[in-house]
């Protein structure tokens, strides 16, 4: 096909593809980040797996302690997932 | 339809080394509805083909399509780009995108029209080349026949001036020749002129009207399609058309 702009060639041909076969990983990626972000709480920075350990220490409620962690981490990489497909349907037409 | 090539140069850097295909290139050719170029392999039909869509830039010479000199230059090509439709020898479709939305695009992007009419012309136009029952397909869910027809519809959609296509059977077995071979005469009802390089010498004899045979970068012979081939007048031409119609 002839007679796209640079632009259009970026935005409707080239771009799409790239992002069809990186969109996947790249969600990947940022999922393992937050997920990973829980080490922290072993150099003894307070993040959220460290409050939850904390706050199992103190109650001796694991359940309590963790499921909430849980929901934590789901309600961040879930958005995540969800806009990565958003994104892949705006590079639509 | 008339082109005129004047004293047009192309070479390529093949290794290392500038090959020279075209040198002083000039011929003037006038038809109806189809020209096919027909030849030997490497005697510069598609590269001629690749120059008259502005996809290659000579290094001198012009070229003249009715009337119209071509500049070689980017704005310029953009526009002339816009008014012209291009099948290639591969179907080249977008694999990202479904059939549907491969022959819509040229009419969202290059003429910048509603998706609503955008979509409303490309079904009237699949359903019309009898494709439309692939319009979800995505092009790796096609066939090679039906892929290289989508393709011709893209082309055809923005209702250009000419269309140029470039071997657009090669690679397809005989079945799908065929189903592409009807579609391109079915295209004279259109009016659109088209300039076809092929080797299917027998669909170039019924169906195209003029006939340029290129022979190492020359137009060693042309003519109207029924004087070119009972009465060919070069020893090369008689000796590939006996070899093309031998078999």
């Amino acid at each position: 096909m002839l007679g796209l702009t640079k632009i259009q060639t970026y935005r409707y041909i080239i771009l799409p593809q790239v992002f069809q076969h990186l969109l996947p990983s790249l969600t990947g990626q940022f999922v393992s980040l937050i997920k990973d972000s829980s080490l922290l709480s072993i150099i003894g920075i307070k993040e959220f797996t460290l409050a939850a350990q904390q706050v199992n220490s103190a109650t001796y409620c694991t359940l309590e302690s963790y499921v909430p962690l849980a929901c934590g981490y789901l309600l961040l990489t879930l958005p995540l997932s969800f806009a990565s497909r958003w994104l892949e349907g705006k590079m639509r037409l | 339809m008339k082109v005129t090539v004047s004293n047009l140069d192309k070479s390529f850097a093949i290794d290392g080394c500038q090959k020279e295909l075209f040198k002083d290139l000039t011929f003037s050719v006038t038809f109806d509805h189809v020209l096919a170029v027909i030849g030997y392999s490497g005697s510069g039909k598609t590269t001629l083909l690749r120059l008259l869509a502005g996809l290659e830039i000579p290094e001198g010479g012009h070229i003249t399509i009715d009337d119209e000199l071509l500049h070689f230059e980017p704005t310029w090509l953009r526009h002339y780009q816009k008014r012209l439709g291009f099948v290639f020898q591969q179907h080249n479709l977008f694999p990202h995108y479904s059939a549907l939305e491969n022959v819509m695009l040229p009419l969202r992007l290059v003429c910048r029209e509603e998706v609503a009419l955008a979509k409303e012309k490309a079904i009237t136009l699949m359903k019309r080349l009898n494709i439309f029952q692939h319009a979800a397909k995505k092009p790796h869910q096609l066939s090679g026949g039906a892929a290289q027809r989508v393709a011709i519809a893209r082309a055809l959609v923005t209702q250009p001036r000419f269309l140029l296509l470039d071997e657009p059977t090669a690679s397809l077995d005989v079945e799908m020749k065929v189903e592409v071979l009807d579609l391109i005469s079915e295209l004279k009802e259109t009016q659109t002129p088209v300039l076809l390089v092929t080797h299917e010498i027998g669909f170039a004899h019924k169906c195209a009207d003029h006939i340029l045979f290129f022979e190492e970068g020359t137009v060693l012979e042309q003519g109207p399609a029924a004087q070119f081939f009972e009465h060919p007048k070069e020893e090369r031409v008689k000796k590939f058309l006996s070899k093309a119609f031998a078999y």
